[in-house]
């Protein structure tokens, strides 16, 4: 399992547009995505359940991703993490 | 053939009837449940016949604004959603019918919403319920509803306010409710828009058809049904003159309001939350004389945090930049129910448990409101105004309170608004009565008439059969105001009026030749009412005015002065 920590730092949180891209690119891969946030905990592949996190500005995330294909999931979704959605 | 209603938003407009009727409860009573796997299979063809809908919509895509376009992609990968999926059918494995299981999932996940603290990530609810109702219309065969030509007149027995909010000004020039409720949220926001909007009217589909061309006259309170050429032409006229007119006061409604003789009055704006900020600037209201908050707390399971009323609030100030915004404590019970405090149903709600009275027995809630009100009171001039006041108890309870969180502030640190004047609502009698005594605690009045003049005629302002009654130019309640205010000033401190009868330019001439200092509305009343008072002298006879006998008269007196 490959996991990684980060802090959300773009203006409008973990909302629908970067929700929908995690959930595409965990739909489209075998590994199973996870991610934290406090006590609540999201199935990767649900955009729904990515929403209801609420992470907003500033929240700490963990991810999990976990499966024959975790290398090159998690390699992608670091990316995203990293970048804060490629947002401001 | 003629119809009458009572009159929400003056005006006269003219166009084609369409329906607005999704009565999900009744069709889901007659929904006939079948086994589990036929269930499933029910609801699998509905979820896809919504995501084809969705689909489709989105292919024509510059039709769409950026923002539809968006909330369509939102709801169109919802609609796919493993976990919402997953969730009804469970529901329904579990034995439930397709639409009830989707209901419940829908309720599931909105209490998961309910408790983020970012107002944006939780507003996102929205789409799950919008995405829900495409299910159930899908599983009760309901027709898709869209709007399609100009010149629409809406009739409904209600509007959900969401669907309200995303009307366009464009295509639709009239709304007609068949529910009675002229404080509902939908018609609040029916009026923030502008849209003529008539409340009351009842319409049987069996007798008109979609699409025939409707007159409404809201001017007079009626709706006329396939008028005349003559008719339809002369209305259009008026339409034109009156578009061109609001055109006219719209690019004055930044002049200040301050009549010939020199006499200034603010006018600021009635609203709900920060959304409607934007339009009370540009159509001139200065500041915020009622922000009312209950809508933070209606239609959710949970109360909001400070957090997320204080977002709210602050949103509202900063827009504001430096003028007054006025934020109303929770005005809830009597006819704005609250899912989040049980409330019991009660005999007479208007008498009842309802406003500052629930606020002083629900202590920790109000001091969570009082917290997030003084802090947002460190962006911007925000004042603090308690409705339904009718004991000096409840002021001085209400600021051992202030002094109390504001203790707490200052030991955790916070910043919040040092100088944050607290003023109560007048619209009770004993609050007119007691108006000197209670004017030496507090920093402003603000005369909210829709109470006043249902406690002080004792009428209910819901019941049809009464409102005949309902009338602010009743004398009793003209004397009434002209104490508050008297006393007010008596006593040095401003007053103001939030209610109906600030908006109503016949009521002008009274409330200017009192001395009110402030008059806050609906936005879309602001720009009539400042040019009104640019055009009159605020010194009319107060005197004969008040030695009137009723209302009939009153009207007529102030008919003549127009």
């Amino acid at each position: 399992m490959k996991t990684g920590t980060y802090t959300v730092n773009n203006k409008m949180g973990l909302h629908a547009r970067p929700a929908a891209e995690i959930a595409k690119i965990a739909g489209k891969h075998k590994s199973a995505v996870t991610l934290l946030s406090g006590s609540k905990k999201a199935n990767g592949k649900s955009v729904l359940m990515l929403t209801t996190l609420g992470a907003k500005k500033g929240t700490e995330i963990t991810l999990q991703v976990e499966g024959e294909d975790e290398e090159e999931v998690f390699e992608i979704l670091d990316d995203m993490f990293a970048n804060s959605f490629h947002e401001e | 053939m003629e119809i009458k209603g009572s009159v929400v938003v003056e005006g006269i407009a003219a166009g084609f009837i369409r329906f607005f009727n999704q009565d999900y409860e009744k069709r889901i009573q007659g929904y006939v449940k079948e086994s589990p796997e036929r269930e499933k299979e029910r609801f699998e063809k509905a979820r896809q016949g919504a995501a084809s809908d969705l689909n489709n919509l989105l292919k024509d895509r510059e039709k769409l604004s950026e923002s539809e376009g968006e909330i369509l992609e939102a709801h169109q990968l919802l609609a796919e959603d493993m976990s919402l999926k997953e969730t009804i059918v469970n529901y329904i494995e579990q034995g439930e019918a397709a639409p009830d299981g989707v209901l419940k999932a829908v309720s599931d996940f909105k209490a998961m919403f309910d408790d983020i603290d970012d107002e944006y990530l939780r507003e996102r609810q929205k789409d799950i319920i919008d995405v829900g109702n495409r299910f159930l219309r899908k599983l009760l065969g309901m027709k898709e509803f869209s709007l399609e030509g100009d010149n629409i007149v809406l009739w409904a027995k209600d509007i959900e306010p969401s669907l309200m909010a995303s009307l366009s000004e464009k295509q639709v020039k009239a709304i007609l409710l068949e529910s009675g409720s002229k404080t509902s949220h939908a018609v609040i926001l029916a009026k923030a828009k502008g849209f003529v909007t008539m409340v009351g009217v009842s319409l049987s589909p069996e007798e008109i058809s979609e699409g025939e061309n409707v007159i409404v006259d809201a001017n007079q309170g009626v709706i006329h049904f396939n008028p005349s050429e003559k008719e339809m032409e002369h209305c259009l006229a008026l339409v034109k003159e009156q578009e061109e007119q609001k055109k006219f006061l719209e690019e004055r409604a930044k002049l200040p309001a301050r009549t010939k003789d020199g006499k200034s009055v603010t006018v600021a704006a009635n609203i709900s939350g920060a959304g409607d900020m934007e339009k009370a600037i540009a159509l001139g209201c200065e500041g915020v004389g009622l922000f009312r908050t209950e809508f933070l707390f209606m239609d959710r399971d949970k109360l909001p945090t400070e957090e997320e009323q204080f977002l709210a609030y602050k949103g509202v100030t900063e827009q504001a930049a430096g003028n007054l915004c006025i934020i109303r404590t929770l005005d809830i019970g009597g006819d704005k129910p609250c899912k989040a405090l049980s409330l019991t149903a009660e005999e007479n709600p208007f008498l009842g448990f309802r406003a500052i009275r629930i606020c002083l027995n629900q202590k920790e809630m109000f001091k969570t409101q009082l917290r997030a009100i003084l802090r947002a009171g460190a962006y911007g001039k925000v004042g603090i105004m308690i409705p339904m006041v009718s004991s000096l108890w409840e002021i001085l309870e209400t600021k051992k309170l202030v002094e109390e969180v504001k203790g707490e502030m200052d030991a955790e640190k916070i910043s919040y608004g040092k100088e944050v004047p607290l003023g109560i609502m007048v619209e009770t009698p004993a609050a007119s009565i007691m108006a000197p005594v209670f004017a030496k605690h507090v920093d402003f009045f603000s005369i909210g008439t829709n109470d006043l003049v249902q406690y002080t005629l004792a009428v209910d302002r819901g019941n049809q059969s009464v409102s005949y009654l309902y009338d602010y130019f009743n004398p009793a309640v003209l004397h009434s105001i002209h104490r508050i205010v008297t006393r007010a000033h008596e006593a040095g401190i401003w007053a103001g009026m939030c209610g109906e009868m600030a908006g109503d330019k016949l009521a002008l001439p009274f409330l200017l030749a009192l001395g009110i200092d402030e008059l806050s509305m609906s936005p879309s009343q602001a720009p009539g009412v400042k040019e009104q008072i640019r055009n009159m002298d605020s010194g009319v006879c107060l005197d004969e005015i008040l030695s009137l006998k009723d209302a009939g008269e009153v009207r007529e007196y102030l008919r003549g002065l127009l």
